[in-house]
């Protein structure tokens, strides 16, 4: 089905929403969300998501019916329907790549642009600005919708003061605009005229004549249903009595098992899937996984349908779907499957989603992170200018924590495997929770300590971080590096937690005290033992080794050990059970998180 | 029925594109060729491309509109309204780019350009000297005014304007009077209805993108009555077209008479061919007049107008009448008896009263003629010339404080509404914080007529800013309160008063009308309705009834099957200012007979008075003498305009013509 639509939308005629911006719509307050062809808008529950693409899909034209008055922001719980809503978007021109371009296509002129609505920059590129307004009445109890051209698009600091020019039209008639909420169903659809796939099949086109056969078919198997059931014979003589009472029933009363009318049949259109086995079951029958999904398939099928109608009358045609949560109801590897169907489907998508496997799919540079300063939400993109290399490393680590790091709360950084198998074990002592249930992801950057692609994702998603690092001189650098790079060199209390004497994180623990427990993890690294006496030896052999020697052993075997000291040392009593660096990076995590959700 | 087009006609819509210069004499069918042309464009030619066709009035855009109706989306697909509307709705959309960040607001009163042109020489020594020199308040208004006349003209000539601009102009005072006037529009956020043709033509002069929007917009430009442009509207429409090339103008160079406006024909028959390359279409073949209006018109402009192929033989007489009331009742004779015959040729059915008009050069030539068909109880109305205005003071009062509203950092309202409200001297408006509160805080100091009125005008204004939807309503409040005032009071005065803001409060509820009939509801704003009324895009459309009074300019494009043309005497038609400019000013008077001839179908009856009375002194007449136009006709028709010669004739042709 994608081919078909990408067939028929020609390149050159591409433009694109290529920026939004929101004041005072539920927890919009101000944001500028700058989009893509494809667009991933992630972030915990309730950060605005949802809230974005309802504004988004009021402004490209849905009427006002559905506006409340929670829909105005307010910093306390109480209304505020005196602030005004200002959603303004922008159409730009772009080429097959996405790149953005001076002019706008003559289709578009010849269709929905023509006439004085196409603004012009100080470069002489072309955009088209339009802002919507709502205010609410209180005396009339009602909302006034208003929409603007702008003539200019200003820097966003002063977004809101964009000067306004003549009215918009309420929407262009060839940019249509979608909105798939997290509940659709087909099942539910397909009762829903308003819905795709109800829309899909009001237009459903038999020509007359062959209504006409169908219609006279659908007569005789009435004939034939009725004569061959005794019941709905009896019925229809029984019925007919009505004539002789009633005159104005004229011919009698029929009895239609089926619908006379074509029309009526589509009404009751049923889907039915079969499975290898002979049996056909209902589209009811199934779950919501499936029905989800196949509500998905019918926008496809309603947009490329409107794409054909437009391209058949040499007309352009922008779809743009605003969905939430492609991943409802689907298995891990469906949600990938999905997300990359809809990658194809042009247009352009704005997809919520809070599902890691989908998230880490996209192309980093188009995901948008949502997150609530107070009652505010707060809009970061991913760094664009991150080097290809620097870039691939970011994403391969979301991939390797399928996307947790764009879904948390606090992020540790660090170089070795060592602490990546040893840190979330402390933090499940601490928490007494796992550290995904808290949103706190513990991230290995390499060896060779490259922290700032990750420290620079992290700070333009407003994610706070803090880095773990071993002291030895080597690493000290790649730390002092990485901080003097965002200008946090030299400042008081840097997001570092930095084990003292140039110790590696071994060295910190044998200096700490924690020989025994790590002795204890050593020998559960020779499990499992010929017999007790043969433990009883390796023990005793390993308890006389010199602290050199244990340093030297756990030098060699690292990640294999650490996961036994980390056990080890979280099952000692009381305050030892957490080594005190670890503690401190453990408690300035709870203050950052804390600092962030008052 | 409109019969078939002639091949001729043909021609021109059906022309491939590129530019066109189509000279089409009167009755030749101009508006029906554009409408064709446009409809062919549109169906045919490319079924996606837009046009963009641009009139002089809103009356001929909507005539056109109307005749173009049935073609689907014609809203989306085709432009069609005057120039100063286009421009204004191009400010709108691309001022910014020449600083305009919000939609000045458009002075259009000549009492507001006069206060601000009178600031400027008072604040200003060395032009303060040059006022001096006239004694009295009267004479100093009548320079003032000569002078923004000056601005005006300046205004119309690109290269003028921008000398001026550059400050290349070798009369110092009228530089520095032109730069203060220019500074202190700017500084009240106004501009004058001449700015915005020139604003125009400077976004589109300075940015060639946004000539170019409108160019990737519409693939076709028309120009109705293009022997009317002038430099800056040409120079407009030159910009727009200039990518396109399909540029049609359509024009009669002899009915160009707005020469003293600054316009030419010459724009379209010289620069625009030579600009465009534009080939020439000539249309003279006549679908619209008599025989006998034909050789009237050939009289003054010979072989203007093809003769031939005409059907319609019509009727010429001319009269010389003792005095105004005798020729008022010489007109007032020939209605009558043309309404009491059951047919006249050209005519379906009986004649009525709305197939005669009665023109003349100025609209006080009219009174006589007014009196005698009251007396004869011919209904009549005077087809108004684009403006309208309010008449009643409170109406006026109602007028600034909407004006104030769309645009309060204008002092000069402010100013005048203190001076209409009789405010003491002492008093300050203090629009800091809010202009309905400075309003409020005035009400004690009003003297009594006002302080009556204030209030409820105060109340309108109040929910008009919240809502400018409640004007209709509005309106209805103000006039039962009125009306309850005016039933309390004796002084007839005060009556006199009342009875026109009563009628003000009704003109303002039809402009109000028009105006939610062209303006969405979530586009209405106080500015905007303000604007369209400066614009004239509201004026009430004169569907007035019976017998039509006009001046020659306000019949433009219009046609009557009988029509008389009054007060043909030296120093009325030619005017006598313009005898004393002679050459192209006397040119265009001639234009000015020949509009009015041509505006006859079928009959055409020419007159003029002996003697006439000045309204200084109803004692004695003062001789006329007849307009030279007048003895043109006469000589090369080969008439004659005795009374008795010219009856004998009527008589004669009504005999001849065939009558049931």
């Amino acid at each position: 089905m994608s081919t078909t639509i990408e067939s028929v939308i020609l390149p050159q005629h591409s433009i694109l929403i290529d920026q939004v911006r929101v004041a005072n719509f539920r927890s919009l307050q101000n944001v500028e969300v700058p989009l893509e062809q494809t667009t991933l808008l992630v972030g915990m529950n309730n950060a605005g998501k949802t809230s974005f693409l309802r504004a988004l899909h009021l402004a490209l034209g849905q009427d006002r019916r559905n506006l409340s008055p929670d829909d105005f922001h307010s910093a306390d719980s109480r209304q505020n329907t005196e602030n005004e809503i200002l959603i303004d978007y922008r159409i730009v021109p772009i080429d097959q790549n996405g790149d953005r371009q001076a002019d706008f296509a003559q289709i578009w002129y010849d269709s929905d642009f023509g006439g004085d609505i196409v603004a012009t920059d100080a470069q002489d590129w072309e955009f088209i600005a339009v802002r919507t307004r709502i205010t609410f009445d209180a005396v009339k109890n009602d909302y006034e919708l208003k929409r603007l051209l702008l003539s200019d698009w200003p820097d966003v600091k002063q977004w809101q003061d964009a000067p306004e020019r003549g009215r918009a039209p309420r929407r262009f008639e060839q940019m249509a605009s979608f909105f798939m909420d997290a509940q659709r169903d087909l099942v539910a659809d397909l009762r829903d005229r308003s819905s795709y796939i109800g829309k899909l099949l009001s237009k459903i086109d038999i020509s007359k004549e062959d209504i006409e056969a169908l219609e006279a078919q659908l007569q005789n198997l009435n004939t034939d249903i009725v004569a061959k059931s005794e019941v709905l014979s009896h019925m229809r003589e029984a019925l007919g009595a009505l004539g002789e009472t009633v005159p104005s029933f004229g011919d009698g009363v029929e009895v239609t098992p089926v619908s006379k009318k074509v029309r009526d049949i589509t009404k009751g259109l049923g889907v039915q899937f079969t499975d290898s086995s002979e049996s056909s079951f209902p589209l009811d029958a199934q779950g919501m996984g499936t029905r989800s999904w196949a509500s998905l398939l019918t926008y496809q099928a309603y947009v490329s349908w409107l794409a054909r109608q437009a391209s058949s009358n040499d007309k352009p045609f922008h779809p743009i779907l605003s969905l939430e949560e492609p991943e409802a109801h689907l298995h891990p590897n469906a949600q990938r499957a999905v997300f990359q169907q809809l990658a194809k489907t042009p247009g352009q998508k704005i997809i919520s989603t809070h599902s890691p496997y989908v998230a880490g799919h996209a192309d980093l540079t188009a995901i948008r992170h949502f997150h609530k300063n107070g009652a505010a939400t707060v809009v970061k993109s991913l760094p664009q200018d991150l080097a290809p290399e620097d870039k691939r490393k970011v994403h391969r680590e979301v991939m390797h924590t399928r996307g947790e790091l764009l879904f948390s709360r606090a992020v540790v950084l660090f170089e070795g495997e060592t602490e990546e198998q040893a840190l979330p074990i402390f933090a499940h002592r601490h928490w007494q929770q796992f550290p995904f249930e808290k949103g706190v992801t513990f991230v290995g950057v390499g060896g060779d300590g490259k922290y700032l692609p990750f420290i620079r994702t992290l700070n333009a998603m407003g994610t706070p971080w803090l880095i773990f690092s071993d002291g030895e001189p080597e690493a000290q650098k790649c730390v002092n590096a990485a901080l003097s790079a965002i200008g946090l060199a030299g400042v008081k209390d840097p997001p570092v937690i930095m084990l003292p004497n140039n110790a590696s994180i071994e060295e910190y623990l044998m200096n700490a005290g924690y020989r025994d427990a790590i002795l204890t993890a050593i020998i559960e690294l020779y499990r499992p033992f010929k017999g007790t006496q043969h433990e009883a030896a390796k023990s005793a052999e390993i308890k006389a080794w010199t602290d050199e020697k244990v340093l030297e052993f756990m030098g060699g075997h690292k990640t294999a050990l650490s996961p036994h000291w980390a056990h080890a040392i979280s099952k000692l009593e009381g305050e030892r059970s957490i080594p005190t660096m670890i503690r401190e990076l453990l408690n300035r995590i709870d203050s950052a998180i804390d600092r962030q959700h008052p | 029925m409109q019969p078939a087009l002639s091949s001729k006609q043909k021609e021109v819509v059906e022309a491939p594109d590129g530019p066109y210069l189509v000279v089409a004499s009167a009755g030749s069918g101009k508006t029906r060729i554009l409408t064709a042309r446009i409809r062919h464009l549109l169906l045919e030619c490319n079924i996606r491309s837009r046009v963009l066709a641009l009139t002089f009035t809103n009356k001929a855009a909507a005539e056109m509109k109307e005749r173009l109706a049935d073609i689907p989306e014609l809203g989306e697909r085709a432009y069609i309204g005057t120039i100063h509307g286009f421009c204004q709705s191009l400010l709108e959309a691309y001022g910014n780019l020449i600083g305009f960040t919000q939609a000045p607001a458009i002075l259009e009163r000549d009492n507001d350009r006069i206060a601000i042109l009178e600031e400027v020489f008072q604040n200003n020594p060395e032009l303060n000297q040059q006022l001096e020199h006239y004694p009295t308040a009267s004479k100093k208004r009548g320079y003032l005014y000569q002078m923004l006349q000056k601005i005006s003209s300046w205004k119309r000539e690109w290269d003028v304007y921008a000398a001026l601009k550059e400050g290349d102009w070798n009369k110092r005072y009228e530089l520095i009077m032109f730069r203060d006037y220019e500074e202190r529009l700017a500084l009240q956020g106004a501009i004058e209805f001449d700015d915005i043709l020139l604003l125009a033509y400077r976004i589109l002069s300075e940015r060639p993108k946004v000539a170019k929007i409108y160019q990737r917009s519409y693939r076709y430009f028309c120009v109705d009555e293009a022997q009317d442009l002038n430099a800056v509207q040409y120079g407009i429409i030159r910009l727009l077209a200039d990518g396109s090339k399909n540029l049609l103008m359509v024009g009669d160079p002899y009915q160009a008479i707005y020469g003293f406006n600054g316009s030419s024909s010459r724009y379209m028959t010289e620069c625009f061919v030579a600009d465009f390359a534009a080939s020439r279409f000539e249309l003279r073949e006549n679908f619209r007049s008599s025989k006998a209006v034909i050789v009237a018109a050939n009289a003054l402009y010979s072989k203007s107008i093809s003769e031939e192929n005409i059907v319609l033989s019509g009727a010429l007489d001319v009269a010389a009448c003792v005095d105004e009331a005798e020729e008022a009742e010489w007109i007032a004779d020939h209605i009558q008896a043309l309404l009491e015959r059951s047919e006249v040729e050209g005519i379906d059915g009986p004649p009525e009263l709305h197939h005669f008009a009665v023109l003349a050069r100025n609209r006080f030539i009219f009174d006589s003629l007014e009196q005698e068909l009251t007396k004869r109880q011919f209904n009549y109305h005077v087809r108004q010339p684009a403006g309208g205005g309010l008449e009643s003071d409170w109406g006026r009062v109602f007028d600034l404080g909407l004006r104030i509203l769309g645009n309060p950092e204008n002092s000069l309202y402010l100013r005048e509404l203190h001076k209409r409200l009789e405010l003491p001297a002492t008093f300050q408006f203090d629009c800091a914080h809010s202009v309905l509160n400075a309003f409020e805080d005035c009400i004690s100091k009003l003297p009594q007529k006002w302080a009556g009125l204030l209030p409820g005008l105060l109340s309108a204004w109040s929910e008009l800013e919240a809502d400018i939807n409640r004007f209709r309503r509005i309106m209805d409040e103000l006039e039962e309160s009125l009306s309850a005032i005016a039933r309390t009071t004796d002084d007839e005065a005060q009556k006199q008063e009342f009875a026109r803001a009563l009628g003000d409060i009704g003109l303002l509820r039809q402009l109000w009308q028009n105006y939610t009939r062209e303006v969405s509801a979530e586009s209405r704003s106080i500015n905007h309705f303000r604007n369209q009324l400066a614009m004239g895009a509201l004026n009430p459309q004169t569907n007035g009834e019976g017998i039509t009074l006009a001046t020659i300019h306000a019949v433009k494009g219009l046609e009557y099957d009988v029509v008389f043309v009054m007060g043909l005497v030296e120093g009325v038609l030619p005017d006598y200012r313009s005898i004393r400019a002679g050459r192209d000013a006397l040119a265009e008077e001639k234009n000015d007979a020949f509009v009015a001839i041509t505006r006859s179908k079928r009959y055409l009856y020419l007159s003029w008075p002996r003697q006439r009375f000045m309204p200084w002194d109803k004692e004695n007449p003062a001789t006329q003498q007849r307009s030279r136009f007048l003895d043109e006709i006469i000589e090369r028709v080969g008439i004659s305009d005795t009374p008795a010669a010219a009856v004998a004739e009527e008589q004669k042709n009504l005999k001849h013509q065939p009558h049931g």
